[in-house]
């Protein structure tokens, strides 16, 4: 069992920051993303410490951290804008902080299912077939999705960015 | 104000720097993976479980209290204008039942000799009471918007709160129990508080700590000439937990306890952790010390959200157990493991014996003797 432990552990400290990052992505909110983070890391570990023969994959773990995230946001609150350090820290030329904005804002206008395929595809950097087996659909269904979703983003987000503004 | 013309306009470029900007640098802190570790190794061995001898009497119970539930959904009064909210009884309709939705309950509390759960039934959020001495009579009335909260603070006085999508706080309030649900008005501020917890304590008027986005808390009392402001000392940011108990209120935050002997205006620490406190009055037939004098047992969790009820006795779900203390300042007792793993969001005792225990994911479990075992319910 203490080797077994030893094993999980590793696994879970290698996921730990990226189950983080993806819960972060989804909430929107450091404090709720950790919260969903650590019951994402529990059920991975207690599936592992009860089927010994078993590693986990990149996309299960992905699965399991996107159900811990939808259990939590069914209790959260509406998700918001945020406007903390990570996203107003201006010693980066990478995008301004005006457009920052308007990608946060175009993203919460979209639906929790756009939201979701576009940060598997573009922030994990997970292919089209890994998406499709993390939503349970086909990858045909996950190329379609993506596709409607990236439309929809760039059509809220040209609208946004063509707008008067934020503040 | 005038856009920066000279952004990129490839959406792909711009949700990768973005994200990459916003969530790259992030890091999930080392105690979190252990405590999730220790709670997977230590709920290895506890598995979920439906005594078969109780099943049937259960599902009998749940049915009717169902059956009599779906035969009032059309004609629920919604608490959109009218200030007061008549809770409806029903009766059972085969018929009904065909209709009723899949359910999922997002909080409970326990009043007076009844247990009331928020459902969220396609988008709406359904309250029901249900009298486990009288199982086929039902409580429902629909309301516009998801539950946050539901609390009572004693057997008749309790409190539902939520936000709408407008970010619109909708907080109702009863003193009799549940059977009158009355809506409160919120001053106009109300809408930039990012986090609100109600008060409804005996001989005290309402009040409210609510948290502005700059992390900053107000109490405020409603009286009759609206609301009284206060500003709070020794507490600060979001609460995890809230009760109280004969004149003092305790709330939970970061893993410390913080209690007010003035209703709420001033705050200090609890002296000892709760774990630590547990330990210390540990006796033979409470856990062992060394399990429960972890400083980390809030962290760890399962505190955050678990509600408690009763005149002097508490129950608590912590850590994957039930815990019992007789009275303020007696040892904490462990009673049972939960029947589930994962987090407990809130339990709630009606008697000494018949008690009700809501885990993260949505199930309610019902005990009838006291917390030994364990029944799926609804």
């Amino acid at each position: 069992m203490a080797e077994r432990r030893q094993v999980v552990e590793a696994w879970l400290l290698r996921y730990k920051d990226r189950v983080y990052r993806l819960a972060f992505t989804l909430l929107g909110d450091h404090e709720a993303a950790q919260d969903a983070a650590q019951e994402a890391l529990y059920h991975v570990a207690r599936w592992c410490f009860q089927h010994e023969d078993f590693e986990p994959t990149d996309a299960w773990v992905w699965q399991v951290t996107r159900n811990a995230v939808r259990d939590f946001a069914r209790r959260a609150l509406p998700k918001t804008v945020s406007l903390d350090d990570t996203m107003l820290a201006g010693d980066h030329s990478d995008i301004g902080i005006e457009v920052r904005l308007d990608v946060a804002r175009a993203l919460t206008r979209l639906s929790e299912g756009d939201r979701e395929v576009l940060v598997f595809y573009y922030f994990l950097d997970l292919s089209s077939q890994e998406v499709a087996a993390v939503l349970g659909i086909s990858p045909t269904a996950a190329r379609i999705r993506l596709s409607r979703a990236r439309r929809r983003f760039k059509s809220v987000y040209e609208g946004s960015s063509k707008g008067e503004g934020i503040g | 104000m005038k856009k920066n013309l000279g952004q990129p306009e490839d959406p792909e470029k711009l949700l990768r720097a973005y994200w990459h900007r916003k969530a790259g640098a992030l890091h999930l802190p080392r105690d979190v993976v252990d405590a999730a570790i220790n709670r997977a190794e230590r709920d290895g061995s506890i598995e979920e479980h439906r005594p078969p001898v109780r099943r049937g009497k259960d599902r009998i119970l749940v049915g009717m209290v169902g059956l009599a539930a779906a035969a009032v959904l059309g004609v629920m009064i919604a608490p959109h204008g009218g200030k007061t909210i008549v809770v409806q009884h029903a009766s059972s309709s085969a018929a009904a039942s065909r209709q009723m939705p899949s359910e999922r309950i997002l909080a409970m509390a326990v009043s007076h000799r009844e247990v009331w759960v928020s459902l969220l039934v396609r988008r709406q959020a359904i309250l029901k009471g249900d009298s486990p001495a009288s199982s086929v009579m039902a409580k429902v009335m629909a309301l516009p918007h998801a539950p946050l909260r539901l609390q009572f603070y004693t057997p008749n006085e309790g409190v539902w709160l939520t936000r709408a999508e407008s970010r619109r706080w909708v907080l109702l309030k009863t003193r009799n129990g549940g059977a009158r649900w009355t809506r409160v008005a919120l001053p106009p501020a109300s809408r930039s508080w990012v986090d609100l917890w109600a008060v409804l304590a005996p001989g005290h008027p309402l009040a409210l700590i609510a948290t502005n986005a700059h992390n900053h808390d107000q109490l405020l009392w409603q009286t009759s000439r609206g609301w009284r402001s206060f500003p709070i000392r020794g507490l600060t940011g979001k609460v995890s937990t809230l009760w109280v108990q004969k004149g003092l209120w305790e709330v939970s935050k970061g893993g410390r306890l913080f209690t007010s002997a003035d209703a709420g205006r001033s705050w200090a620490p609890a002296s000892l952790q709760f774990g630590q406190r547990m330990a210390s009055q540990a006796k033979s037939s409470a856990l062992s010390p060394s399990s429960t004098a972890s400083s980390q047992l809030w962290q760890q969790g399962l505190a955050a959200g678990t509600a408690f009820q009763g005149e002097s006795a508490r129950w608590v779900a912590i850590s994957g157990d039930l815990w019992r203390q007789r009275a303020p300042g007696d040892a904490w007792r462990k009673i049972s493991p939960l029947p589930f793993s994962g987090r407990a969001v809130s339990v709630g005792f009606t008697n000494a014996d018949i008690g009700y225990v809501l885990s993260y994911r949505g199930v309610l479990w019902r005990t009838e003797d006291g917390g030994v075992h364990w029944m799926r319910f609804g």
